[in-house]
């Protein structure tokens, strides 16, 4: 009975903490006073995926455009943004397992903050990412792999007219 | 006429002046934002020299003109949503040549919905008429579809350019990826000898990953280019199989290689069946050096030659080198081979096959100043296009100052 009783208890703690480790999405107020504070963002990211992570980052860096920062303060609460998200999204809780790989997370990751038209177009919070994933990857593939996603979906949203851009003929008739 | 384009020249210039005094005061330069709305108006003035301002193959003329832009930009962000828009309105003054002057304008809304592993929806839409260069088209990629697998980037004739175009993205399981995206783009132009085009295009792409670190897809591609010139539309379809790596490597790859059949309008000639590729690399240098290259090819109705049609092949490469947060140096190159597929009749009578060969360079800087409001930007451009038919080469140098609040 104390066996039925303590593997109920178990059950149930177990079923309360799925529930609680469900990720809720973020509202803007959240994704603003996590901007003003990302260390939130562990907290916020609970039982998210990899991509519902990501796409919760991007928001919450847009949201830090608007503080009003400084340009150094600006790029170094970036660079937070990116490093807190990463770390709760990759670091194993003691005896768990990690939500995601760092490399899958980098590629999430990349691909969410490259293909928003709002980050990729300004060219000093584009130079700031990609120094920030250095700092939150730790380089090797982890940071390869953000770069490249990062680059390859900017190129996707932003530069995949470059012939018709660049290079437009003047035909004679 | 001339007192029309005097008072629209004023008129920017003063709100130009009044801009760039009130950017000043208000400092940031991050726009103003609204909870999750941010709307930045900007300011954008530069001066060019041009070596060739006609494409002339012979006596070609020089001259410096002067583009001033004002526009606003406008955004909103949420978890799973953004949403983007730009409204504009330009004009360029000749120094010397005062009958090419032009004005310019148009809007560019667009919006992203969702995530991948669900559904992500993404559509955009614009209205632009334009001059010479459209220097807004590649904020109308949609999709991976590009423009010039629809319209011939072929002229520089003032016309209006109406664009929608929409995409749906979905990670279907943990290995199958499927994308499909529609666009539809209209140019009609405002010279007499030139017929309108109206392009839609279709592409649904399925991806199966195979290995941790790559994916081989498969690409339906089709649609339908109509000339106003012609009665019946031109309409081609195709498939491309090909291998695309994911971004664990600093060098990520996408190529696809197949075939294309385009039926030709009724009675213009020949249907054509052709090898079709597409293809883009990054390579990640270094943390501050950027490669890319691509290159794809297609067929395109023409809008000078009406019943006429060119098989295109465009490649191009870049490189960018951030070499501080506030410093980017960009370099690029390209080189299209326009291919028609009829003779073409010359000004003297005869009949000659044609083939336009261009090339282009261009390398830019980009400072961002101290001042978050204001950035700085140079920039030189060489194209040269060798063809039976015309050819020219034209260099333009510029420089150019960006205010936004």
């Amino acid at each position: 009975m104390k066996k039925l009783f303590t593997m109920a208890v178990v059950m149930v703690g177990a079923t309360y903490l799925s529930a609680s480790a469900a990720f809720n999405a973020p509202t803007t107020a959240q994704l603003a006073q996590a901007a003003g504070n990302p260390a939130m963002l562990s907290q916020m990211l609970q039982g998210a995926t990899a991509q519902e992570a990501a796409e919760a980052m991007r928001a919450v860096i847009v949201a830090a455009l608007g503080l009003g920062l400084n340009a150094d303060a600006q790029a170094a609460r970036i660079t937070q943004i990116v490093g807190a998200g990463f770390t709760a999204m990759t670091t194993a809780p003691s005896g768990g397992t990690a939500a995601v790989t760092p490399d899958a997370f980098a590629q999430s990751l990349g691909t969410a903050l490259g293909s928003s038209p709002v980050l990729s177009q300004n060219g000093v919070v584009v130079a700031t990412i990609l120094s920030a994933v250095g700092a939150a990857g730790g380089g090797g593939t982890t940071g390869a792999a953000l770069e490249t996603s990062f680059t390859t979906a900017l190129q996707t949203s932003v530069a995949a007219n470059v012939p018709a851009k660049g290079y437009e003929i003047q035909q004679s008739k | 006429m001339r007192t029309t384009a005097n008072g629209v020249k004023l008129l920017l210039a003063m709100s130009a002046v009044t801009f760039a005094a009130w950017a000043i005061q208000a400092g940031p330069g991050q726009g103003i934002h609204y909870g999750p709305w941010m709307i930045s108006p900007y300011v954008d003035e530069s001066g060019t020299y041009d070596s060739n301002i006609n494409q002339d193959s012979a006596n070609a003329r020089d001259d410096y003109f002067l583009n001033s832009e004002v526009g606003v930009r406008a955004s909103y962000s949420a978890y799973m949503i953004e949403a983007n828009a730009l409204g504009y309105g330009g004009y360029r003054s000749y120094a010397d040549t005062s009958d090419k002057d032009f004005g310019s304008g148009g809007e560019i809304v667009g919006v992203k919905y969702g995530l991948r592993e669900r559904v992500l929806v993404q559509a955009d839409e614009s209205f632009r008429h334009v001059s010479d260069v459209d220097t807004h088209g590649s904020e109308t990629a949609i999709g991976g579809i590009s423009a010039d697998s629809v319209l011939d980037a072929a002229t520089r004739a003032k016309r209006d350019l109406s664009h929608f175009g929409a995409s749906l993205g979905r990670d279907m399981t943990e290995k199958v990826e499927m994308d499909f995206g529609y666009r539809y783009d209209a140019a009609r132009y405002d010279e007499a000898g030139l017929a309108n085009l109206v392009g839609h295009n279709g592409q649904l792409e399925g991806a199966y990953q195979i290995t941790d670190k790559s994916a081989a897809f498969a690409t339906l591609f089709g649609g339908l280019q109509k000339n106003s010139a012609v009665d019946d539309a031109a309409d081609y379809y195709g498939v491309r199989l090909g291998a695309k790596t994911h971004g664990t490597d600093k060098v990520s790859i996408k190529a696809g290689a197949g075939v294309e059949q385009y039926d030709r309008p009724s009675g213009t000639g020949d249907n054509v069946t052709r090898f079709n590729f597409d293809a883009q690399a990054v390579w990640v240098l270094t943390d501050k050096v950027l490669l890319r290259a691509g290159g794809r090819n297609g067929t395109l109705m023409s809008s000078i030659l009406t019943d006429n049609a060119s098989d295109y092949t465009v490649v191009w490469a870049g490189a960018v080198y951030r070499m501080l947060p506030t410093v980017a140096l960009s370099l690029s190159g390209m080189y299209r081979i326009d291919d028609y597929i009829d003779p073409v009749t010359l000004p003297d009578g005869s009949s000659e096959d044609r083939q336009d060969k261009g090339k282009g360079l261009r390398a830019r800087a980009d400072y961002q100043t101290p001042a978050s409001f204001m950035s700085l930007y140079a920039e030189t451009s060489y194209e040269a296009v060798d063809s039976n038919v015309n050819n020219y080469d034209e260099t333009r140098v510029s420089i150019g100052a960006n205010l936004k609040y």
